[in-house]
């Protein structure tokens, strides 16, 4: 079975011997689905009798119309048919390209004037014959380019075509029934400017301040200099700007506004954190043995002073004593302190109480020399008999934060 | 003058002639040769007619052969069982064309 493309044209070579030599004859060979109608044809294609086998070429333009056809032959001279054949082989001829687009895929989608988007068809041919096709495309309703996509039959492909958008606005792209969209606008410029300084209550500037400005879109941020300015770019918007700074509590959120290529002055005072009257009312109750009931007593200090522990406790019938008590500094060195011990009830239940001191002798007259929190701990044990002792808790109290 | 005449086909030869006996029986027989009239290829055979004395038309149908060729028109009057004239046809060639070994590729 021969299959050609429709409108395609293809060379029949007619090998035949025509008696007598010497005559002036034509050949014709033409398509034909009933035998009567003609399709397609060579024409008459004149020639010479040899005698003798020879060939003729007859190039035939295929038929547009998809289907199988017979070939036939006529050999005429001197205007009378001489003879005629149909060829045993048919030609069939597949139905025609049919090139659609499926999708359209831009890139970018997101341009400035001037710049240029790459329109991609993506296309199947799902006719039976390869082909080609002019695509229009159309730029919001308007015809502005044409995508030329060569498929064989069956198969996909893609056709890029540039396109420069000169203004600002939403660019519609449709071809056959896909569509897609890009936009071309102006960059919000980054020329807005935050400024302004962060400051203590006292007016004097906070070196080394974060100033944090968020919104939607993200976060920005800026550090104060020596003097407590600070200056931040970003985009045209509206924003909520905070500062904070090591050693002072966070400013409260400020809303500002900044347009491109402005500046906003925003201005922050922010509190120091104070430890000089933080008053500890530790109270806690061990029932852990059911034997001791210590009560914390407010213990009051500020910074640079000999901080005093107590611990009253309740005795009840039981043996008891404290472990050694270390107060650990900020920087993670930690110290003895004086005081606590050995205590015993006796069998005499009653209210007791136990006190350190931080400090010890020598060249640490006090602990509270380093600003931040300070952790005391120390361990606590009871005794039915006053010989076997066992821990029976142990404590981490945090002292406060000093300043 | 060539004519075409394809083979197998029947093609009537009129011959025009002018007999000088009225009433005398003859006969007319147009064949076909190629050869000089020695090989008949095709022939009309005997056909009979009466003279009439003047110019009188007498039909001699002739079947083209099946080999195809140039050939010659030739003609043969009888009168009384003998040739009373022979006649050549030589400015006019009858082509028999014939075709074969006819094959078509693409």
């Amino acid at each position: 079975m021969l299959t050609f493309q429709p409108g395609s044209t293809h060379i029949a070579n007619v090998n035949l011997t025509v008696m007598p030599v010497g005559m002036e004859c034509t050949a014709e060979v033409w398509l034909t689905r009933d035998g009567v109608q003609t399709a397609a044809t060579s024409g008459l294609i004149a020639f010479t009798s040899t005698g003798a086998r020879q060939q003729i070429q007859m190039p035939v333009v295929m038929p547009a119309l998809p289907g199988e056809y017979l070939v036939y032959l006529d050999i005429a001279s001197g205007g009378s048919l001489i003879d005629a054949f149909e060829a045993s082989e048919h030609v069939t001829v597949p139905g025609q390209a049919d090139i659609r687009v499926d999708a359209i895929v831009i890139n970018p989608t997101s341009i400035v004037p001037n710049g240029a988007v790459n329109i991609q068809l993506q296309c199947t041919n799902y006719g039976g014959s390869d082909g080609e096709r002019t695509i229009p495309i159309y730029i919001n309703g308007v015809h502005k380019r044409d995508g030329i996509m060569t498929l064989a039959a069956g198969k996909s492909g893609a056709v890029n075509v540039a396109y420069t958008a000169f203004v600002e606005g939403t660019y519609e792209v449709t071809a056959d029934n896909a569509s897609a969209s890009f936009v071309c606008s102006v960059p919000q410029p980054y020329s807005g400017t935050l400024t302004g300084i962060a400051k203590r209550t006292t007016g004097v500037g906070i070196a080394g301040a974060i100033v944090e400005a968020t919104n939607d879109e993200g976060s920005w941020l800026g550090i104060t200099d020596s003097s407590g300015h600070y200056n931040i770019s970003l985009p045209a918007g509206t924003y909520q700007a905070k500062a904070k700074a090591a050693k002072f509590y966070d400013s409260s959120p400020q809303q500002f506004t900044v347009a491109g290529g402005e500046t906003a002055t925003v201005n922050f005072i922010l509190q120091i954190m104070s430890v000089n009257k933080i008053k500890y009312l530790l109270a806690q109750t061990l029932t852990e043995g059911g034997y001791i009931y210590p009560n914390w007593q407010q213990l009051n200090f500020s910074l640079g002073d000999l901080v005093t522990l107590t611990l009253r406790f309740n005795m009840v019938t039981a043996y008891v004593k404290f472990g050694p008590m270390t107060v650990t500094r900020p920087d993670g060195q930690s110290f003895a302190c004086r005081g606590g011990g050995f205590y015993h009830a006796d069998n005499e239940p009653g209210l007791y109480y136990s006190q350190w001191q931080t400090g010890d002798t020598g060249n640490n007259p006090t602990f509270l020399t380093v600003p931040g929190t300070y952790l005391v701990s120390f361990q606590l044990f009871s005794s039915e008999d006053n010989v076997n002792w066992a821990q029976t808790d142990s404590f981490n109290i945090v002292l406060g934060i000093v300043s | 003058m060539d004519r075409v005449m394809l083979p197998g086909a029947q093609h009537n030869a009129n011959v025009s002639l002018k007999l000088s006996v009225p009433g005398l029986a003859c006969t007319a027989e147009v064949f076909l040769s190629a050869d000089g009239g020695a090989t008949k290829v095709a022939t009309s055979g005997q056909v009979a007619f009466t003279a009439t004395g003047s110019q009188q038309t007498v039909i001699c149908p002739v079947t083209m052969p099946q080999v195809g060729g140039i050939f010659y028109a030739y003609l043969d009057i009888a009168g009384g069982g003998v040739v009373l004239d022979q006649f050549a046809d030589e400015a006019n060639r009858i082509l028999v064309p014939v075709v074969s070994n006819v094959e078509i590729t693409w």
